[in-house]
This record gives C-alpha cells, structure tokens and sequence, in this order.
C-alpha cells in the first residue's frame, strides 16, 4: 500500500498570512509529449477539474480540436471550457488520467476537483497543522 | 540536527522536495504569526460549485478515452 504523501499548505499572500493558506500541490501534467510542473489547487468544493487557457496552450492543446463542450458555473460562468484529458503524476505515484475543464479564462489556477482528481486519490486535510495528504484511491497501483 | 547539518543535507533533495520545504518553512512561519483575516482584504472564490453537467460530461469523455 502506499504511503500518503504529505504537502504543506501554500502562502499565497504573505501581507494576509495564516489566512491565505490554501492546499496548492505540485503536480506535473503531461499530454502530447510536453510536460508541465505547476502547483494546483486541491479544491473539494469543486464539481470538476480546471484548467486556465494558457495551461492548455502550454501542453500543446489546439482549443478548435476539442469537441466536448463542458458549462462551469460560478466566476467561471461567462467563459466557454471543453473536455480536455491529461496524464497527471502526484509525488511519486503512478500518472492517472485526469479530465479537466479548459476555460478560455486565464484568471484561475488550476484546480483539482471532485471529476476526476478526488476519484482518482484520497485526500486528508488537517488544515490546523498547515499540511494535507494525497493517495492513491484504494486498489490502485502505485 | 544543527543549522549547518540541515543545510548539508538538502543537495540530497530533488527540485520538487527543495520547493516543498521552502512552501513548508513559509508556511509554519505564517501560521507562528497568527495573522487572521484582514479587514479589506480580497479573498478569491475560484470553486465552480455544483457545475455537474461539466462534471458528467467529463465523466463520459474519460469511459469514452477508456472504451477505446
């Protein structure tokens, strides 16, 4: 069984400390032979996986080739997104698939989801001691 | 473990462990002040709360990727 891997809650605003602490997690995506390393953020609250414009662009994705319409709802509500999959390496887990959300929006990190990152890991928060644990979903390999 | 000894153990570390640690330090320290939330302040809402036809629709592309 594998072991957790353990991250520390990221600053992301060093004038509002303790306070701006959220669950941001490197996390390298790779699709047509480019690969990224970026942090993202584990959001539970979140129906979806999503990815900013530019993030797409970065991994070689043609928006006009991506066929399967997706409708986001909240700040993101008023920007187009479509289906695109990824291959995504946690730690040193194996990659899993991700589907995300590519918005046409530039104004959001990205964001690890309910579709499909939380059924693919099981997360812990313990947000007290400024850290949370990412693992594979039970039976998966590592 | 000495300053120095920490020091000389982090060529160990890979690129990734290195950030890791660096997020980690910035984080404890933040958390030792205390600082709460402040009045003014701007604090991003990005969740796409209950946007589930998105999320069916990536479902469906996923076992369609996996029928294949």
């Amino acid at each position: 069984m594998a072991q957790p891997e353990q991250f520390p809650y990221m600053l992301t605003d060093p004038a509002l400390g303790e306070a701006s602490l959220l669950p941001f997690m490197p996390i390298t995506l790779e699709s047509g032979g480019r690969r990224l390393e970026l942090n993202a953020l584990v959001d539970s609250g979140s129906a979806v996986n999503v990815l900013p414009h530019n993030v797409g662009l970065q991994l070689g994705a043609a928006w006009e080739q991506q066929t399967i319409a997706v409708r986001l709802t909240g700040n993101l509500a008023n920007e187009p997104a479509r289906a695109l999959l990824v291959s995504a390496t946690v730690g040193l887990f194996a990659p899993v698939r991700l589907a995300f959300a590519w918005t046409r929006s530039d104004a959001v990190p990205v964001i690890l989801g309910q579709v499909n990152f939380f059924m693919e890991y099981d997360v812990h928060f313990y947000r007290s001691r400024g850290i949370f644990e990412v693992e594979p979903k039970t039976g998966r390999k590592v | 473990m000495s300053f120095a000894e920490v020091v000389s153990s982090l060529p160990q570390l890979s690129r990734t462990e290195r950030i890791r640690l660096l997020q980690h330090l910035v984080t404890e320290i933040a958390r030792a002040e205390g600082v709460g939330l402040v009045d003014g302040a701007a604090y991003p809402v990005w969740t796409p709360l209950g946007s589930t036809d998105a999320a069916n629709a990536l479902l469906q592309a996923i076992h369609k990727e996996e029928a294949r």
